[in-house]
C-alpha cells in the first residue's frame, strides 16, 4: 500500500469542514475518514454542556464568537479546501444553508478549493459552478485525490519486514 | 381568516427522533453527549407542552437511548402523559411478532432486541394503531410512483445516472418486499442498490421511508412534532399547524426559570409547566421552524409563523391604537356592537403582541386594534413603528382621548384631529427657570386632507370635530391647569387646542407616514382629578365615551378612505 505524508510538517495543510449542525454525524464521520489517510481536518466542535447553560445573552454572544473562529480557521493559509457536507434538508436536494454558503463564499475570497459533498444544489448552481467548486457525489475519492498531489508526497522510505 | 386558539397546552406530540433508522443516519453523533442532551431535553419539552407523547414503540425496545429517557420519566406513565404506539394488540404481541426471524431478519439487530425483551414485565402504557405503517408506507410509496415525480425526489440532474429501468424497479417494489419489513436495507438491492458504498440515492430512499413511517403516525393521531431541533434536525414536515419549536421553547426557559433548573425538574413538576399561562403563551407565540436551525443552516418558516395571512396586508384593513385601558375598552365596546366579536391574531416579530381583529362584513374591510403596554412619546413612537411593520395596514389610526387646553374653545367630547403637532419633551432646566422647547411639525398628508373633507360632510353627533388647529404633546401627565407647561404652550403656540403624551412619538413613529391619523377627544381640561371611588368611576366612564366619539369619527374616514383605496 503506498503511504502519504504531508509535504511539510511546520505547517501541514489541512481540510476544513462546514456544514449545518444536523449534519454533524457525518462530518464527523468524514472527519474520521479523510483522518485516517492522514489528511488532517478542521471540524466545528460539539458544544459543552456548559453552554446549553448559559443566559441567552450569552449564548448568543458565544455563537457569534464561534462564527467568527470558524470564518477565521477558513481563511487560514494552512487551509487547503472546504468541505461542504451538503445532505439533503427543508426537502431541497444537495441543501446548502445560508452559513454554509456564507462559508463557501469565504473560502472563495481567499482562493481555497472548494468542495461539495453531494452536488451543487438548484439555487447556487450559477455561484459555485463559476467558483468551481468540486462536486464529489458522496464519495472523497477525488478530494483524496487532489490533496495528496497537492499537500502530500509518498513515503518513499522502504518499510523493511521485521526478523 | 386565520384564527388562533387560546393559550392551552397542545394535544398530542409525536416523537420521530427516537426513530432507530433516524438515529443511525445520524451515524457517530449519537454518542455525543450534547446530542444526547437534546434528545432528552426535547423530550422534557414534549412532556411540558403535550397532554400526551407518543413514542413508537419500536423507538422504545429498540433504542437504548429511548428506552432511558422514557424510563427516567417513569412517573409520567402513571397519567398515561408517555404512551407507546404500535400496531399490535399489546405490547407482549408487538415483542413476540418482531422478535420472530422473519420479521427483522434473523441477526439483524432488531431481532436480537426483542428477542431479548421477551421477558419483558413493565407496564408501560400501550395504544394499538389503528392504521398499519407497512400499508401506509406502501400506499405512500405507490403515491409517489403514480405522481411521475419520485424520481425527481431521488435524483438531481448532476448526480450520477440511473439505471433505464430504475422507475419499473421503484414501482415493484412494495410487491417483491412480500411480508419483510419495509426498511431501507430491505429496499436497496431490489434495486440492485451497492450495500456496501452508500451515496445520496441511498440515503434519499432511506428519507423516503422515514417520512412514509412518521407520517403514518401523524396522520392518525393529528399529532404535532417537534421542530428546530440542532442535533436532531431532519427534513420531517409537520402535519397540524400547533407543533413545538425546541429552539424556541429552550430560550423560553433560558429566560424564566433556567436552562439547569429546567433539567432537574421531577417528570411531574415538567408536566406542570405545560399548565402556566407563560408557558401556553410561549408555545402560541413561538413561530416553528422546518428543520434545524443555528450552525451553519438557516431556518425556513413553516405555515406556522404567517400568524396574520397574507390577504390580511392588502390595502383593506385600518390598525386602531389606543393606550389607555379606557380607550381600548370603549373601542372593543363599540366595534363588538357594529362587527361582531373579533377574532385574536399574534403578531410575530418585533412587535410580540396581539391585535383583536374586527371583519366589517359589508366592505370586507378588517379593523386591527391594539393597545400600548405604556405612556410615553418613546413607547408609542417604537411600538407604532413595529405594528406598522408587522401588519402592512393600508392606515393607522390612534384613537383615545386627550386633554382640551383649559383657555381654549373645544369642550369634553369634541373631537380634534390636528394639522401640526408639537413635541415638548425637550426641557433646559436652570437654576432660575425650565425652559419648553418645542419641535413642531405639521400634518398635512393626503389622509388628513381626506379627513376634512369627510368631516365637512359628516352630520351632528352632539360633539364638534375640529381640525386645522394643533396639538401639543410631551411625555408629562398633567393635572393642573396652571402649569407651568400649559402657559408656556398658551403663550407661544396659541392655535394648539389640545395635549396628550402620544401624539409626536405616534407621528415620530410612523416617519408622518401618508396614511397616519391622530384622532382624539377631550376627556378633560386639566382639571385636578378626583380620588373618590365615585370620582374615578365617572372619570372612566366620561373617558370611554369621548373615545367612542374619536372612535366613530375614525371609523367614517376609515370607511371612506378604504372606499377610495378599493375604486383605484
Amino acid at each position: 500500500m503506498t503511504e502519504f505524508v504531508a509535504n511539510s510538517h511546520s505547517n501541514p495543510k489541512r481540510i476544513v469542514i462546514v456544514g449545518s449542525m444536523g449534519v454533524y454525524g457525518k462530518m464527523i464521520e468524514l472527519a474520521e475518514e479523510l483522518g485516517s489517510l492522514g489528511i488532517p481536518v478542521v471540524t466545528p466542535e460539539e458544544e459543552s454542556e456548559a453552554i446549553q447553560q448559559l443566559s441567552l445573552f450569552d449564548f448568543e454572544e458565544f455563537k457569534r464568537k464561534v462564527s467568527f473562529s470558524y470564518l477565521r480557521k477558513i481563511r487560514d493559509p494552512r487551509t487547503y479546501a472546504v468541505l461542504a457536507v451538503n445532505l439533503d434538508r427543508h426537502q431541497i436536494l444537495n441543501y446548502i444553508g445560508p452559513n454554509t454558503f456564507a462559508e463557501l463564499a469565504v473560502a472563495f475570497g481567499q482562493s481555497k478549493k472548494m468542495y461539495v459533498y453531494q452536488t451543487i444544489p438548484e439555487a447556487y448552481l450559477d455561484e459555485l459552478s463559476a467558483w468551481q467548486a468540486i462536486e464529489l457525489r458522496g464519495r472523497l475519492v477525488q478530494l483524496i485525490d487532489d490533496f495528496r498531489r497537492d499537500c502530500m508526497q509518498e513515503d518513499l522510505q522502504l518499510k523493511l519486514p521485521i526478523g | 381568516m386565520i384564527e388562533i386558539q387560546p393559550p392551552a397546552r397542545l394535544e398530542q406530540i409525536f416523537l420521530h427522533f427516537f426513530d432507530i433508522h433516524f438515529l443511525e443516519e445520524k451515524g457517530r453523533s449519537i454518542a455525543a453527549p450534547i446530542l444526547q442532551a437534546e434528545m432528552v431535553r426535547a423530550t422534557k419539552l414534549a412532556v411540558a407542552s403535550a397532554s400526551q407523547v407518543l413514542i413508537p414503540a419500536a423507538s422504545y425496545f429498540e433504542s437504548s437511548i429511548c428506552k432511558k429517557i422514557v424510563d427516567d420519566l417513569a412517573e409520567l406513565q402513571n397519567i398515561a402523559a408517555i404512551m407507546l404506539v404500535g400496531s399490535a394488540p399489546n405490547v407482549e404481541e408487538f415483542i413476540r411478532e418482531r422478535a420472530d426471524a422473519s420479521y427483522y431478519g434473523e441477526n439483524s439487530a432488531q431481532s436480537l432486541a426483542y428477542r431479548s425483551a421477551l421477558n419483558f414485565d413493565k407496564a408501560v402504557p400501550y395504544v394499538r394503531r389503528q392504521s398499519n405503517t407497512t400499508a401506509d408506507i406502501v400506499a405512500f410509496w405507490d403515491g409517489l410512483v403514480q405522481s411521475g415525480n419520485f424520481v425527481n425526489k431521488l435524483h438531481s440532474p448532476r448526480d450520477f445516472p440511473l439505471s433505464k429501468d430504475f422507475e419499473k424497479k421503484l414501482e415493484l417494489v412494495p410487491a417483491r418486499l412480500e411480508r419483510t419489513a419495509f426498511i431501507s436495507e430491505h429496499v436497496y438491492p431490489l434495486l440492485d442498490l451497492p450495500k456496501d458504498q452508500k451515496g445520496p440515492l441511498h440515503w434519499r430512499l432511506r428519507d423516503v421511508i422515514n417520512d412514509a413511517y412518521f407520517k403514518s403516525y401523524l396522520e392518525e393521531y393529528q399529532a404535532g412534532i417537534v421542530l428546530d431541533l440542532l442535533y436532531l434536525s431532519s427534513n420531517l414536515a409537520p402535519l397540524v399547524e400547533y407543533n413545538l419549536s425546541y429552539r424556541r421553547m429552550i430560550q423560553h426557559v433560558r429566560r424564566t426559570i433556567g436552562i439547569e433548573t429546567f433539567d432537574n425538574l421531577s417528570p411531574m413538576e415538567l408536566f406542570a409547566l405545560g399548565d402556566q399561562l407563560s408557558w401556553q403563551l410561549a408555545l402560541l407565540q413561538s413561530p416553528a421552524y422546518v428543520g434545524g436551525s443555528g450552525g451553519t443552516q438557516g431556518p425556513v418558516r413553516t405555515q406556522n409563523s404567517e400568524r396574520i395571512p397574507n390577504l390580511m396586508k392588502k390595502e383593506n384593513n385600518i390598525l386602531i391604537l389606543t393606550v389607555s385601558s379606557s380607550e381600548l375598552a370603549a373601542v372593543t365596546s363599540y366595534l363588538n356592537g357594529i362587527f361582531g366579536l373579533p377574532k385574536l391574531f399574534s403578531v410575530e416579530g418585533d412587535a410580540k403582541t396581539y391585535v383583536n381583529a374586527y371583519e366589517d362584513t359589508t366592505s370586507k374591510a378588517v379593523w386591527y386594534v391594539a393597545k400600548s403596554s405604556f405612556q410615553g412619546e418613546a413607547e408609542i413612537t417604537a411600538y407604532a413603528s413595529e405594528l406598522k411593520n408587522a401588519l402592512s395596514p393600508a392606515a393607522i389610526f390612534m384613537i383615545g382621548m386627550c386633554m382640551g387646553m383649559p383657555k381654549g374653545k373645544m369642550k369634553p367630547g369634541d373631537v380634534l384631529i390636528p394639522n401640526e403637532v408639537v413635541l415638548l419633551d425637550h426641557e433646559r432646566v436652570t437654576e432660575d427657570k425650565n425652559e419648553f422647547r418645542g419641535h413642531q411639525r405639521p400634518v398635512d398628508t393626503k389622509l388628513y386632507k381626506l379627513a376634512e373633507l369627510v368631516i365637512s360632510g359628516m352630520s351632528s353627533n352632539g360633539f364638534s370635530v375640529f381640525t386645522s388647529k394643533g396639538l401639543a404633546s410631551a411625555s408629562k401627565k398633567v393635572e393642573f391647569q396652571t402649569a407651568e407647561l400649559l402657559k408656556h404652550i398658551e403663550a407661544s403656540y396659541p392655535d394648539v387646542l389640545a395635549y396628550d403624551m402620544e401624539g409626536a412619538g405616534f407621528y415620530r413613529g410612523l416617519k408622518h407616514m401618508e396614511h397616519s391619523l391622530w384622532i382624539k377627544a377631550v376627556a378633560d381640561l386639566g382639571e385636578k382629578q378626583g380620588t373618590s371611588t365615585e370620582e374615578q368611576e365617572n372619570k372612566t366612564s366620561a373617558q370611554r365615551d369621548v373615545t367612542e366619539n374619536a372612535l366613530k369619527v375614525g371609523l367614517e374616514i376609515g370607511k371612506n378612505y378604504l372606499a377610495m383605496l378599493a375604486g383605484k
